[in-house]
């Protein structure tokens, strides 16, 4: 066959190609799973996550507390969403916590995939609380998290950990409630 | 866990820079990453698109991707033997159907040799398929080249969304195919391991014997997904090795017997590693560098032919003030193509270097306070082995109600010639012609061959009827000019070496066509857990030859595509546990290939003993016991028929 010589010449060139594919993205200064042009959609979802929550206690003057963990760009996202949105008479106020000990002061708080299983331990002080966790995990609604963001068939979608909630003292709406794949105690996912 | 039954809905307006006034049902309808190239509402893009879910692939029972594309409305597919399909968009279709553009994950596999998609190399897992996007009409403007009739856009699933293990195994009378997939995380990369194996078993000719054309191959690939916002990079690749038998005509003039080759099995190989960088930039800009290489080398009867390409193409999207959502980009393609023709097939010149220029850029202009969004957009390129093109786009969409679309296009495409039209060389073997004189029929390309052209106006309506049905409708009128034609002249008496009658055929582009079609797709889902899809296109290609043109046979050009094809599927899940899903898919008759109407029922029954496990019973093409979907000269190959089929699947997930 006289193709066979080129064939070889090129086999060197995916792995040149694999080679500086690594170089280009060193792993160590990543930080998690996924992004890209989803990012501003899991901000609306967060947006609106917060639209349809009731926390207990909140002062009618007090901001809505969004804390976002292991993605910037979600963070960043989230500011120009909500610049100048009021939730109930409610502003809401976007934080990078640094700590898991601030996770206790998040009304809602998000945890990108890759930063979820290194914080357990943070998850595991904070769910009885008045947090309303959110991450694209998967299998974080089956856990100790409120509510799962996932894709399916290219679109967004999420889950909702009914036991969680409950046991968080939040009030999620029917409307919410209504849209999201619901988990309950008894469920496998 | 009942199965997702989503709509793509028709919602109130969106534009991907501000979604903060969207509602979150209508969130729920954005296409994550889309067919337009940046995140949109599926129902708010001015053009006829349709997504198969992996849902639907996978209670389809199919396990190639041309098959699975026959759930997609208006969608021509005809498998021609037991491993080679002809599958196209709007007509003109054939086993190197040459007007629609495909890609996987971003990588054209559209092959420039014999201008087509060689769909027994994509060998794709399809477990890990999030979505398959086809849409009809043009997509040049964004895609490039060769999207005159549509483009599919096969989309699979990132790391994340497959981590874990995933045993499948399929056994039946079309063969059987096992899949194997690891998923796992390594520091902040996720990745995952695959491999699919696959043997179909031969088809039937119509005495019912086999047609000697079994086919196997074994792919192997993995993709890694690192990286969050602002940055991604994704790399992924495989490797697939195939081999087929298939039934030749035979053009060896030692033998000059018309029986065909069975016994020379074809072998294909080819590979690829794409890497592709996203930053999102702050206010949800984002720029992405995508690079991909992609090697294949195949030997059939008729010649072996091999293939090396490297693109680089690299885009941002950018809103541009409050009205207007910007994508631009720009790519660079070098591709190394050769042909080594065997009896009776020669390629000139057998080898040859080509580069390909792009860039494109696309202005979505929001109006009257979103209720109408205007996209002027357009592709230049410049191609070193067919010149300079232009390929623009103009669509309106007007969002006159909350549950009513109504848009309009019109657009220009391009059909580029491969080296197969410039230079193919076709000697038949002689026969017995008139006066006991040998015939020998040649068929030659052109060197000169011109660049086909398309013009396009097409119109789309949108209703969604609460949230439980929707409704489209979208008409189309095309123009082609330039399309290829193979020119006769009279036969020749030569009597040099020896007497014999020369008949030595050219190709041109002496016809010009004109297409016009309607395509219903109706999406009803009664209950939570039944879902039904309807669809009916009809297509009506009407040929202009010019005086001058000495091919007969493209007077009677009908595009090689039903006028008319139908289906009607309906998902039910009864319990959790279960999945009843039945298919009729009607394909009008060939008339100018001679290919008879038919009708093709498949259905499959799921039962899922646990979330981890599975079992699903598939029955294909239950309603004939055998029937020919593609023939005649349609195909280089001799056509064949597709038996009835019954098979068993067994399915095994870790998570």
């Amino acid at each position: 066959m006289t193709a066979a010589p080129r064939v070889h010449r090129g086999w060197l060139g995916i792995a040149m190609l694999a080679l500086a594919a690594t170089l280009l993205e060193p792993p160590a200064i990543a930080a998690g799973v996924g992004g890209g042009p989803d990012v501003a959609l899991k901000a609306a979802f967060l947006y609106n996550f917060a639209k349809f929550a009731e926390w207990p206690a909140l002062a009618p003057s007090a901001p809505i507390a969004v804390c976002v963990v292991g993605d910037d760009g979600i963070a960043t996202a989230l500011v120009e969403t909500v610049r100048g949105q009021r939730i109930g008479g409610h502003t809401l106020d976007v934080s990078r916590p640094q700590d898991t000990d601030a996770w206790r002061n998040c009304h809602l708080l998000f945890i990108a995939a890759a930063e979820t299983r290194r914080s357990a331990g943070g998850l595991g002080v904070i769910k009885a609380l008045p947090v309303l966790t959110v991450s694209d995990y998967k299998g974080f609604a089956d856990t100790d998290g409120l509510i799962e963001l996932y894709v399916e068939g290219g679109r967004m979608r999420f889950a909702i950990n009914l036991a969680a909630v409950e046991r968080s003292g939040l009030r999620l709406s029917s409307r919410l409630l209504g849209l999201a794949r619901i988990i309950r105690n008894d469920h496998v996912h | 866990m009942v199965c997702s039954l989503a709509h793509p809905a028709l919602a109130q307006t969106a534009r991907p820079a501000n979604l903060n006034q969207v509602s979150i049902e209508d969130l729920m309808n954005i296409e994550v990453t889309s067919a337009s190239r940046k995140a949109q509402l599926a129902a708010d893009i001015p053009s006829a698109i349709f997504v198969i879910s992996h849902d639907d692939i996978v209670r389809s029972g199919m396990t190639t991707i041309p098959d699975v594309l026959r759930l997609a409305p208006g969608v021509d597919v005809a498998q021609i033997n037991g491993n080679k399909w002809a599958v196209s968009v709007r007509g003109f279709n054939g086993l190197y159907a040459n007007k629609l553009l495909v890609l996987v994950d971003g990588r054209s596999v559209y092959n420039r040799i014999f201008s087509g998609v060689l769909w027994d190399a994509e060998d794709v897992m399809l477990d890990d398929v999030d979505r398959i996007e086809v849409i009809r009409g043009p997509g040049a403007a964004l895609w490039g080249a060769n999207a005159v009739n549509g483009v599919i856009n096969i989309v699979t699933k990132t790391t994340a969304d497959t981590q874990g293990g995933l045993v499948r195994v399929d056994a039946g009378r079309a063969g059987e195919q096992g899949a194997a997939r690891y998923g796992g995380t390594l520091g902040a990369a996720s990745y995952r391991l695959y491999s699919q194996w696959t043997t179909r078993s031969e088809s039937v000719v119509p005495s019912g014997a086999g047609a000697n054309d079994a086919s196997r191959s074994l792919t192997t690939g993995f993709r890694a997904d690192w990286g969050t916002a602002p940055d991604a990079l994704m790399l992924e690749g495989a490797f697939t090795a195939g081999q087929a038998r298939a039934l030749w005509p035979n053009l060896d003039p030692r033998t000059a017997v018309q029986q065909p080759i069975a016994d020379d099995p074809s072998d294909a190989n080819g590979g690829h590693v794409l890497a592709r960088w996203t930053r999102t930039r702050p206010g949800g800009a984002t720029l992405q560098i995508q690079s991909f290489l992609d090697i294949a080398g195949r030997q059939e009867p008729v010649g072996d032919y091999d293939r090396q390409i490297f693109d680089v193409d690299a885009q941002y999207h950018t809103a541009l003030g409050a009205r207007h959502d910007l994508v631009a980009g720009a790519g660079y393609r070098f591709i190394d193509e050769g042909f080594n023709g065997h009896v009776g097939f020669s390629l000139t010149p057998a080898e040859e270097h080509s580069s390909l220029l792009t860039a494109f850029v696309q202005d979505e202009i929001a109006l009257f306070s979103s209720r109408m969004a205007v996209t002027l957009g357009g592709q230049a390129q410049y191609d070193s082995a067919s010149g300079a093109g232009v390929q623009p786009t103009a669509r309106v969409i007007w969002k006159a109600l909350p549950r009513q679309r109504l848009w309009m296009a019109a657009s220009r495409a391009l059909r580029t010639p491969s080296l197969e039209d410039r230079g193919i060389r076709v000697d038949y073997p002689p026969v017995p012609g008139p006066g006991g004189l040998p015939l020998v029929v040649s068929v030659m390309g052109n060197p000169a061959a011109a660049t086909e052209q398309f013009v396009d106006l097409e119109a789309g309506y949108r209703l969604e009827i609460g949230r439980v049905a929707a409704f489209t409708v979208t008409g189309f009128v095309g123009h082609y000019d330039d399309l290829r034609t193979t020119e006769t002249p009279a036969p020749v008496v030569q009597l040099v070496p020896s007497p014999q009658i020369v008949v030595a055929s050219t190709f041109g582009n002496q016809l010009q066509a004109t297409t016009r079609g309607v395509e219903l797709v109706g999406q009803w889902q009664p209950a939570p857990a039944w879902q039904v899809d309807g669809s009916y296109t009809a297509l009506h290609v009407t040929p202009h030859l010019a005086a001058t043109s000495q091919d007969p046979l493209s007077a009677q050009e009908d595009g090689s595509a039903p006028r008319a094809q139908w289906q009607l599927r309906t998902a039910f899940s009864p319990s959790a546990r279960a999945t009843l899903n039945v298919a009729v898919f009607h394909v009008g008759r060939l008339e100018q290939i001679a290919v008879d109407a038919y009708t093709r029922i498949d259905v499959t029954a799921e039962w899922r003993f646990t979330t981890h496990l599975s079992v699903m019973a598939i029955g294909q093409n239950l309603s004939e016991a055998a029937h020919a979907e593609f023939g005649g000269t349609g195909s280089l190959l001799i056509a064949t028929q597709m038996p009835r089929s019954a098979g068993v699947r067994l399915r095994w997930t870790s998570r």
